[in-house]
C-alpha cells in the first residue's frame, strides 16, 4: 500500500505503487493475476476526470483480464475484497485475484469534499437538511451519550489512542506527529458534540492485496457483507448498526471464532463514535458498555485487544475506497509479525470492519495466521 | 410533517412514495403526522457546497409513532421541544417548501403555509406557466408540468371545477404547437381535461405604461384567480426570472419585442417597465417552480440547478425577493426596489414573513447569469 497522505501523484501511479507492493510482498507475478476487483468512488472533483478506471488498470498492468469496480462509498475497498473472495471461490479459472482500492481526494477543498461525501447519504431527506457525515455521527454520539452515559472524554481517548498508534506507522498521515489530549479537547467543534479530532482525515492513497487459492501464511477465514437502511433516522435504533452485527456474526461463524478470540482489529473509525459503537456491535463489549474498553485500556496497543494499531481512519487517514484494503494490509502484517514498534505480541486472529455511509453497508473480515 | 407509506395488509412502512407493497402486493396508504418533537440535535460549524451558511442546526424530529426525520434550522431548540411550521396570514408571506415526497405534497404544503387559496365551484381560474420555448421540461427553461398538475389537483380538491380552470401562455421565440408538445403541456391538458389558451391569439386591452401603449391580454382581467407559475431561473437582463418576468408574457408579442429592442438601444429601462407593468395587472398568486430550476446563463442557456423546492406567495415582489436571497446572488434585481416604491409589494427581506423552511437554512450559491463569449443571444 502507499502512504496515506496528500500527494501530487495521480491515481494511476498510486494504483501502480500499491499493486507493485502487493506483487512484491506475495511473490505472485503480475502475469499470474487472473482478475482484479477495484474499489473506487469515481470522484468528479479531484481534477482527473477519469471514469472507466478498470480499463485504465488494464493499460497500467498490460493485462487483458476481468477487471470490475465495486463502488460502495467508504466501504468500496471492503466490497472489492468480498467480491474478489466470492469470485475466487466460485470461478475455477481464477486462482489469484487482486483487490485494489484507490482514491484521490486532496485536490478538493473542504466544502467540496464534504459535499461529495454527503452524496452517500439519502438525497431527499438527509442531503437537503445538511446532514453531512460529521453531523450524522454527531447525532449518533448524542444518542449514545444520553442512553448509556458515555461522553466526549471517551471519544477523546479513542482519538488519542489512534494517534498514539499512528505515531509508529510509516504509512500513516500522522506518522511521528505528536498529538496531545489538550490538542484534541481544544480542537474546533465540527458538529456538536464532535470535534475536529473526532473526525478522520481525507487523504489520497491506494492499497492492494492478493487472494490466492494456493496456501499462504495468512488466511481470510471469514468475510461477510451486509446492508442496512440508508438513513440512520429510518432505523429503529440509531446507535446499533445492524449491518455490523450481522456481518460480524456471519464472519465469526465462517471463521469458527468468537469475539473474545480476536487478538487485533482494524475498525472503521471514520468518527470516534463509530469505533465506540462498533466495540458493541462486533460483540467486544455489551451494548452500552463500549466506553469501558477505552477507559480501561483494553483496546490500546498494550491492552488485551488492541484496536486500530495502524492509527485507523482517524490518524492513518481515510482515502475512502483504499481504506478497506488498507485494513487488510495492517492485519496481515500484524499476523505475520511485521509491524515493529506497533506489533501486537502473539497476534493469531485479526478482524477488519469497513463501513459505507452511516452503517449502510458493512464488511467484516476475520483473518487467521496459518 | 412526516409521511410514511404503510402497507394495509402487512404494515411494512416506506419513507418513499411507493404505490404497492412488494411483499404482499397490496395497496399502501399514506400516513401523515405533524406533531413532531425534538429528540436529537447537533450544531454544524463547517460549510459545504449545498449548505454554505454556518452555523446551522440539525434536529431529529420524532412523531407519536416513533418515526423520525432530520430537519435543518438556524434556530436553537432543546430536547423535547415541539416543532411546528405555522401557516402565515400576512399578505407578504412567502412559503418555502423542500420537495421531500412528491411535487403534489410540496405544492399543497406551500399553499397551506400562505393560508391557502379561496376558491369555490364558480371560481374562474387562470394558470400562467412559463412555456417560452420549445424545450423539454427537464431542462428547466419552461415550467415543470408536474408543478402545474399539482396546482390543478389542489384547486379541484378545494372545490374548483375543471371547466373553470384554464392554462394560458404565449411563445415569443417558438411555434406555439411545437412548444405545447415538447414542454409536456399538451399531455398535461389532455390528462386533466383542461384547456390551454394561446395568449397571442387572445383579445388585448391597451394601457399607457410610461408613455408606451402596451397591450395586455384580456384573459387576465376577467378571472377570479390568477396563478402565476414561473420556473425559478437566473436571467441575463433581470438577474432572476421569477414572478415578474413570467407574468410579463401577458403583454402582446409585438409589444414585448418592441420593449426588447428599445432596451437594447438603451432607450428604456427594462426594470422600470417590468415593474410599472404590474400597476395595470390584477393581483395574482405566485408559485415558484423550483422542482429543477436554472442557474448560470438563464433564461435560455443556463444549467439545471436542482433546487428541489417550491415557493408560494400572494406578493410577487416578496416572492422574487426571496428567490433572489435563496440564490445568494450578489446583485439584487433592480425591479424589486422599483416595484416596492410603487407599492406593489415587499422587497425588504427582513419584513417578509417566511413560512415553512427558513431562508438561511435553504439558501445556497447559484451561479449568476453573466453571459459568455460562446453565447448566441
Amino acid at each position: 500500500m502507499t502512504k496515506f497522505d496528500a500527494t501530487d501523484k495521480s491515481s494511476h501511479i498510486l494504483a501502480y505503487e500499491a499493486a507493485y507492493d502487493a506483487i512484491e510482498n506475495s511473490g505472485i507475478g503480475i502475469n499470474d493475476i487472473d482478475a482484479i476487483v477495484l474499489g473506487n468512488m469515481d470522484f468528479d472533483y479531484n481534477g482527473e476526470r477519469q471514469r472507466h478506471i478498470p480499463t485504465m488498470l488494464s493499460s497500467l498492468f498490460k493485462r487483458n483480464i476481468p477487471i470490475i469496480r465495486t463502488p460502495s462509498a467508504c466501504s468500496s475497498g471492503g466490497a472489492a475484497l468480498w467480491t474478489a473472495k466470492k469470485i475466487a471461490e466460485n470461478d475455477e479459472n481464477i486462482n489469484n485475484i487482486m483487490a485494489l482500492g484507490i482514491e484521490k481526494l486532496s485536490s478538493c477543498p473542504t466544502p467540496i469534499i464534504t459535499d461529495e461525501l454527503m452524496m452517500a447519504a439519502d438525497q431527499k431527506f438527509e442531503q437537503p437538511e445538511g446532514l453531512i457525515f460529521p453531523a450524522q455521527n454527531a447525532l449518533v454520539a448524542q444518542q449514545h451519550f444520553l442512553k448509556y452515559n458515555s461522553n466526549a472524554d471517551d471519544l477523546a481517548l479513542i482519538a488519542l489512542k489512534n494517534h498514539e498508534h499512528a505515531f509508529f506507522n510509516p504509512k500513516a498521515k500522522f506518522y511521528k506527529k505528536k498529538i496531545t489530549m489538550d490538542m484534541i479537547k481544544k480542537s474546533q467543534i465540527v458538529a456538536s458534540p464532535l470535534r475536529l479530532f473526532d473526525c478522520s482525515i481525507s487523504v489520497d492513497g491506494a492499497a492492494a492485496c492478493i487472494l490466492s487459492n494456493d496456501k499462504s501464511n495468512v488466511k481470510l477465514a471469514g468475510s461477510s457483507l451486509y446492508t442496512d437502511y440508508l438513513s440512520t433516522f429510518e432505523r429503529k435504533d440509531m446507535i446499533t448498526w445492524n449491518a455490523t452485527k450481522k456481518a460480524a456474526e456471519d464472519a465469526y461463524k465462517q471463521a469458527n471464532v468468537k469475539p473474545k478470540d480476536i487478538d487485533v482489529a482494524e475498525l472503521h473509525d471514520a468518527f470516534t463514535i463509530v469505533e465506540l459503537i462498533s466495540y458493541e456491535d462486533l460483540g467486544f463489549a455489551e451494548k452500552g458498555k463500549g466506553q469501558e474498553l477505552i477507559r480501561n485500556g483494553t483496546v490500546k496497543l498494550d491492552g488485551k485487544m488492541p484496536i486500530n494499531t495502524s492509527g485507523g481512519l482517524k490518524a492513518k487517514g481515510h482515502p475512502i475506497s483504499a481504506t478497506g484494503i488498507g485494513q487488510i494490509v495492517e492485519i496481515t502484517e500484524q499476523l505475520r509479525g511485521e509491524c515493529k514498534e506497533r506489533q501486537v505480541s502473539n497476534a493469531k486472529i485479526g478482524l477488519t470492519q469497513n463501513i459505507g455511509g452511516a452503517g449502510g453497508s458493512v464488511i467484516v473480515n476475520v483473518l487467521k495466521s496459518s | 410533517m412526516i409521511i410514511r407509506w404503510v402497507c394495509k395488509k402487512c404494515s411494512k412502512e416506506w419513507i418513499y412514495p411507493v404505490e404497492r407493497c412488494i411483499y404482499c402486493k397490496d395497496n399502501v396508504e399514506k400516513k401523515i403526522s405533524r406533531k413532531l418533537k425534538v429528540v436529537g440535535f447537533t450544531k454544524v460549524n463547517i460549510p459545504s457546497v449545498m449548505h454554505p451558511i454556518i452555523p446551522y442546526n440539525i434536529l431529529i424530529l420524532e412523531d407519536e409513532n416513533g418515526n423520525r426525520i432530520p430537519k435543518k434550522t438556524i434556530k436553537d431548540y432543546e430536547m423535547g421541544d415541539f416543532y411546528e411550521e405555522e401557516s402565515s396570514k400576512k399578505e407578504n408571506a412567502v412559503s418555502i417548501v423542500k420537495i421531500k415526497y412528491d411535487v403534489d405534497i410540496a405544492v399543497e404544503e406551500a399553499l397551506h403555509l400562505i393560508n391557502d387559496l379561496d376558491v369555490n365551484e364558480s371560481s374562474k381560474i387562470l394558470i400562467k406557466p412559463n412555456m417560452m420555448a420549445t424545450s423539454y421540461p427537464y431542462l428547466a427553461i419552461t415550467t415543470n408540468p408536474k408543478t402545474v398538475s399539482a396546482v390543478i389537483k389542489y384547486l379541484i380538491k378545494k372545490g374548483a371545477k375543471k371547466e373553470n380552470i384554464s392554462i394560458a401562455e404565449q411563445c415569443i421565440y417558438a411555434p406555439f404547437e411545437a412548444a405545447l408538445k415538447k414542454t409536456g403541456f399538451e399531455q398535461l391538458c389532455k390528462s386533466h381535461s383542461i384547456k390551454f389558451i394561446d395568449l397571442s391569439k387572445s383579445k388585448f386591452v391597451e394601457k399607457d405604461i410610461g408613455g408606451m401603449n402596451i397591450k395586455i391580454t384580456k384573459e387576465v382581467f376577467d378571472k377570479d384567480l390568477i396563478i402565476n407559475i414561473p420556473v425559478l431561473k437566473t436571467h441575463l437582463l433581470f438577474g432572476i426570472s421569477g414572478a415578474f418576468e413570467n407574468i410579463a408574457r401577458a403583454v402582446s408579442k409585438e409589444n414585448l419585442l418592441q420593449i426588447e429592442n428599445l432596451a437594447k438601444e438603451r432607450k428604456i429601462d427594462l426594470d422600470d417597465v417590468i415593474a410599472k407593468l404590474h400597476k395595470f395587472l390584477p393581483k395574482y398568486i405566485t408559485i415558484g417552480d423550483g422542482t429543477i430550476g436554472m442557474e448560470g446563463n438563464g433564461p435560455l442557456n443556463g444549467n439545471p440547478a436542482f433546487l428541489n423546492y417550491i415557493l408560494a406567495s400572494k406578493d410577487p415582489v416578496a416572492h422574487d425577493a426571496v428567490f433572489n436571497e435563496l440564490g445568494l446572488f450578489m446583485r439584487k434585481s433592480r425591479y424589486l426596489e422599483i416595484a416596492n416604491k410603487l407599492g406593489l409589494g415587499e422587497n425588504n427581506i427582513e419584513k417578509i414573513d417566511i413560512a415553512g423552511n427558513e431562508l438561511n437554512a435553504t439558501a445556497r450559491e447559484l451561479s449568476p447569469a453573466i453571459g459568455s463569449k460562446l453565447m448566441k443571444i
